[in-house]
């Protein structure tokens, strides 16, 4: 292994040990988590409220030395609340820009359903290109950008789900889950004193955190593999009970993902293991599935896997 | 699904020894299984598809045209949509699906270029808009909806390989076996690996049996069925025999006889013939009214003469006349209408010509149309010497007759006189018609043919023919009734020679006159007339379709076969279509282009020993699912207590072998062979032990 990807790789591991100090049982969403952070792929996290998200994301954002801003989403929220507002100045006659909250390293966006889809879609420029146009003026984001969006299940009340476009955007998409029972025990013990967050000390450097986006993009891709990401992509637009298939997007976020998670595994090469690991949480959340197919109880998530057990996989 | 290995080219080879046609197949065998090692591959578009599938449908029409015109097929369907005989129908029905079955036979034929595009192209699966105007048109209509991936076609053309092989119905034990062997190949690579294959092999034994059984059951059933279609079409339509065992008059009936007038045959008189004489088809010596039938009536078989098409009817006459008939013969056999006398027959290409004592000539395997020469002349004929049955009256008749007889004083003449007193007879007292009335005045219990003599006084050729025959006899004078055809309509539409209808069909007397048999015939000259003008309004236009089918069939005979000009036909279209298809594609070389490779190319790492351990395992029962990871498929080995030690290690440079673009080293490549074969040496040596524990376990 080179240096630069063993260099990366402790990077890799020194944040996930220091995430998993607050996120006890939640190994492989770390890894999720992470793989999407260095692949430069955004996150959307959706489960029941008080499963940990706002934690996670926290602990994240804190393990790094990086810029770090949170909104609330609310029905009320405006564009302008995010992307930033500009002000008249009286005194020197001018507009001056109010940068907003999007501009930072690390966003969380909290309970991102509850806002208007209109404040939903202001995410979209940002998150896809890394910039933000305000009074038609392009302003740059700074490196690293990562967003992390927690939403609360889409059958809640008061909640606007997801336009596609904006769910696109999402790298990967993944649900926490509840705790095994004696790792639930260790989080109430944990937090009788204090809550572990407040101990949390970054461990990484921004410069460290743009290395390991950087060995990310080194790691090989065979042909073999890459055809085998396409066919499964291409699988979800023939699936049965389909009505919007995966783009071309989910299949280089999941090459990517693939990537990150290899580095994180210490190969240089990504496997399809890692494919396959990456498959629901970047395919899934795309598809949008007939409302006939919905009510029999076809889940987006049941056909990706039934697809990963259909395609022949590269061994 | 994909065909396995030699599949496609052992069902073209098995095609071809079932239908004939290994010459062809051979090479196409060897052609399709040769794709296999042969790298270049075409790259053809879904236009290029389409214009493949168009010459298959090119061959397809010239397949269809070929299968029907060689075996008459048209022609079959035409008289069979023509006809109310029920004979004629039937055979009609046989020769159809005569056609029907050489065209299956040359099925495989005709997808042979989309096969071969297929193997030779750079897709797995075609389209199936290439097939079907349908797919396009909905395609067009949203174009937003899902596409099939498209069809292998090398499936649907091994089973139409079958299905022509199944055509070819070669009735030996090679066609159960053969298909036997390719359907268990076909199903070899589908089958559920986690039985063992004695089981498999056991249980597609026990299909192949009960599939011999049940075609068994099924020939069974078939021959009990035929039997009853038989009995039953006897029942309903009481069939006449076509050979002339009886010929079923009209004496008797009475309003209007209704002839059709379709064009039977076209007589063409030689040289030196002005006047053709009447046409014979067969004979009858015993009269129970009102059927005429022959007695004793078995058949001889005429050897061939110098060639094969000429037949020697009467060796040793030198017959001065000739005559051409022109004639469509039922398939099977069927009976020729000759001139008198008729000693050769000439460009009659069939299989068996038989003729009896009635001067009825029966051909049998016949081409279907035939053009034959007879040649005649006056002297010997084919009839049989007299006997007693040509001397009998009817005693129903012998009243009337003899009456007639006495009156006439027929008894003091001899035999040339007594022939004139008849003829002059029936030329002053009698007048034709077709038309007749019920006679009201006639006795109870007087028959049909008395009232004709006696009251009536007119009737049609069969009146006529019955009683000078029963005349004659009553005078001494041998005679028979005979049937056939009077050829006397000039054929206007091809400008020479006679056309010969239904509605001429005509019955005579022969009479043995100075030791031999002449034609006598004492019907008034009227009905010729009478006959001619009675067509029908839509006469002309049957004639004409009548004639255009007669011109071809000619044509056709006269050129040996109409194939080289289909085959010609064909050829030029399937040119044109392939130079279109040339001229823009070159061939290229797989692997060698940038643009994307062929799934073969970018596997990396084929040859991984690792791959031997997995298939050693999946002997043992440890198969790995098509979707599952080595890495997945070992965690679930470890977790059922198999012993995976060192495998992890050894899949890790696997791994690297196979998905890291950058490779192993020799030193690494050489580590995993050493392994691999390390690991499977202690396996198989710890096997025997170790499966009788798995056993247990299990």
């Amino acid at each position: 292994m080179t240096n630069e990807l063993a260099l990366a790789r402790d990077v890799f591991h020194r944040i996930a040990a220091n995430v998993e100090l607050v996120m006890r049982g939640q190994h492989a969403s770390v890894r999720k988590l992470l793989a999407a952070f260095a692949s430069g792929g955004h996150v959307l996290l959706e489960d029941f409220p008080g499963t940990g998200k706002t934690t996670l994301a926290k602990a994240v954002a804190r393990s790094i030395d990086a810029q770090f801003k949170r909104v609330q989403f609310t029905p009320d929220l405006l564009p302008s609340d995010i992307l930033g507002v500009s002000v008249f100045n009286q005194r020197d006659q001018a507009f001056h820009f109010h940068a907003g909250p999007v501009f930072a390293n690390i966003l969380l966006a909290d309970e991102i359903n509850r806002a208007s889809p209109r404040t939903q879609s202001a995410l979209l420029e940002a998150m896809g290109e890394g910039q933000v146009s305000v009074d038609g003026e392009r302003r740059e984001l700074t490196e690293p950008f990562f967003v992390i969006a927690t939403q609360n299940p889409v059958e809640f009340r008061g909640t606007y789900p997801l336009p596609e476009a904006q769910m696109d955007r999402f790298a990967v998409q993944f649900t926490l889950g509840y705790v095994a029972a004696a790792e639930e025990v260790a989080i109430l013990t944990a937090q009788a004193q204090e809550h572990p967050l407040e101990r949390i000390k970054p461990c990484a450097s921004l410069a460290e955190a743009l290395t390991l986006k950087h060995a990310v993009k080194q790691v090989r891709v065979s042909e073999e593999l890459k055809r085998y990401m396409v066919d499964l992509a291409a699988a979800t637009r023939t699936a049965k009970g389909v009505q919007l298939g995966a783009s071309p997007r989910a299949s280089l976020a999941l090459m990517k993902m693939a990537q990150a998670l290899a580095l994180f595994d210490g190969q240089e090469f990504a496997g399809p293991e890692q494919v396959q690991e990456m498959a629901v949480p970047v395919i899934a959340h795309r598809l949008v599935m007939e409302p006939q197919a919905r009510f029999s109880g076809l889940t987006a998530r049941g056909v990706v896997e039934e697809i990963l057990k259909q395609t022949p996989v590269p061994a | 699904m994909n065909a396995p290995p030699l599949l496609v080219g052992l069902a073209v080879l098995f095609w071809g020894w079932q239908a004939d046609l290994l010459a062809f197949a051979a090479p196409l065998a060897a052609l399709l299984e040769g794709a296999r090692l042969v790298k270049a591959r075409w790259d053809f578009s879904d236009a290029d598809y389409g214009r493949i599938w168009t010459l298959c449908v090119v061959l397809f029409a010239g397949v269809a045209v070929y299968a029907f015109t060689s075996n008459d097929g048209a022609g079959a369907v035409g008289s069979f949509f023509n006809t109310n005989n029920p004979a004629v129908r039937n055979n009609a029905m046989t020769q159809g699906t005569r056609a029907v079955l050489v065209f299956i036979r040359w099925l495989p034929f005709v997808f042979v270029p989309m096969i071969v595009a297929q193997a030779y192209g750079r897709r797995e699966r075609i389209d199936l808009a290439v097939f079907s105007g349908l797919v396009r048109r909905l395609r067009r209509l949203r174009p937003s909806a899902e596409r099939s991936p498209g069809v292998n076609v090398a499936m649907p053309f091994f089973s139409i390989c079958l299905t022509g092989a199944a055509a070819a119905n070669s009735r030996g034990p090679g066609f159960f076996i053969g298909l036997s062997v390719l359907l268990c190949w076909a199903l070899w690579p589908r089958r559920s690996k986690r039985y063992p294959v004695p089981v498999w092999l056991g249980l597609a034994a026990v299909v192949i049996a009960m599939g011999f059984f049940a075609a068994r059951g099924m020939l069974q059933l078939h021959r009990v069925v035929e039997m009853l279609q038989a009995e039953w079409m006897a029942g309903m339509f009481n069939a006449r025999g076509r050979e002339g065992s009886e010929s079923v008059t009209s004496i008797g009936k009475h309003g209007r006889l209704n002839l059709s007038g379709r064009v039977v045959m076209r007589v063409d008189p030689g040289p030196g013939v002005h006047e053709p004489p009447l046409l014979r088809t067969s004979s009858f010596d015993v009269f129970r009214s009102p059927v005429w039938s022959a007695n004793r009536r078995t058949f001889a078989e005429v050897l061939g003469g110098t060639e094969v098409t000429t037949w020697t009817l009467l060796p040793g006459k030198a017959p001065g006349n000739e005559l051409t008939v022109h004639v469509s013969l039922a398939k099977s056999s069927d009976a020729l209408s000759l001139p008198p006398g008729t000693g050769e027959l000439r460009n009659l290409p069939v299989a068996e010509v038989r003729t009896n004592r009635f001067g009825s000539v029966i051909v049998v395997e016949t081409p279907g149309f035939v053009s034959y020469v007879a040649r005649y002349g006056p002297g010997a004929t084919l009839d049989g010497p007299t006997n007693e049955s040509d001397l009998v009256v009817p005693p129903a008749e012998r009243m009337a007759i003899g009456g007639i007889a006495e009156e006439l004083n027929l008894a003091s003449f001899t035999p040339a006189e007594k022939l004139k007193a008849v003829a002059q007879f029936f030329a002053r007292h009698f007048s034709y018609t077709q038309n007749l009335e019920t006679d009201r005045s006639a006795p109870a219990g007087e028959t049909p043919l008395a009232t004709f003599l006696m009251r009536q006084r007119a009737g049609h050729c069969e009146y006529f023919a019955t009683a000078t025959v029963l005349l004659l006899r009553q005078a001494g004078v041998p005679a028979r009734y005979a049937t056939g055809y009077s050829v006397d309509e000039k054929d206007r539409g091809r400008g020479k020679g006679y056309v010969v209808r239904e509605r001429h069909g005509h019955a005579w007397c022969l009479a043995y006159v100075g030791d031999r048999w002449v034609d006598f015939d004492t019907t008034p000259g009227i009905w010729r007339a009478g006959e001619y003008q009675r067509g029908s309004s839509w006469e002309p236009v049957r004639d004409w379709l009548s004639r255009m089918w007669f011109e071809f069939s000619r044509w056709r005979t006269q050129q040996s076969g109409i194939r080289p000009y289909l085959i010609g036909m064909v050829a030029v279209s399937a040119a044109i279509i392939i130079i279109r298809l040339v001229q823009k594609r070159q061939w290229r070389r797989a692997g060698t282009t940038a643009e994307t490779p062929g799934r073969a190319t970018m596997r990396l790492g084929e040859d991984s020993e690792f791959f031997e351990i997995e298939r050693r395992l999946g002997t043992l029962g440890h198969v790995r699912d098509p979707g599952e990871t080595h890495i997945a498929w070992l965690a679930r080995l470890e977790s059922a207590e198999l012993d995976t030690r060192g495998l992890c290690e050894l899949h890790a440079l696997h791994s690297r072998y196979r998905f890291d673009p950058a490779g192993l080293d020799t030193a690494e490549r050489a580590q995993l062979r050493s392994r691999a074969a390390a690991w499977l040496s202690t396996q198989s040596a710890t096997s025997k032990s170790g499966t009788s524990e798995t056993t247990a376990r299990a």
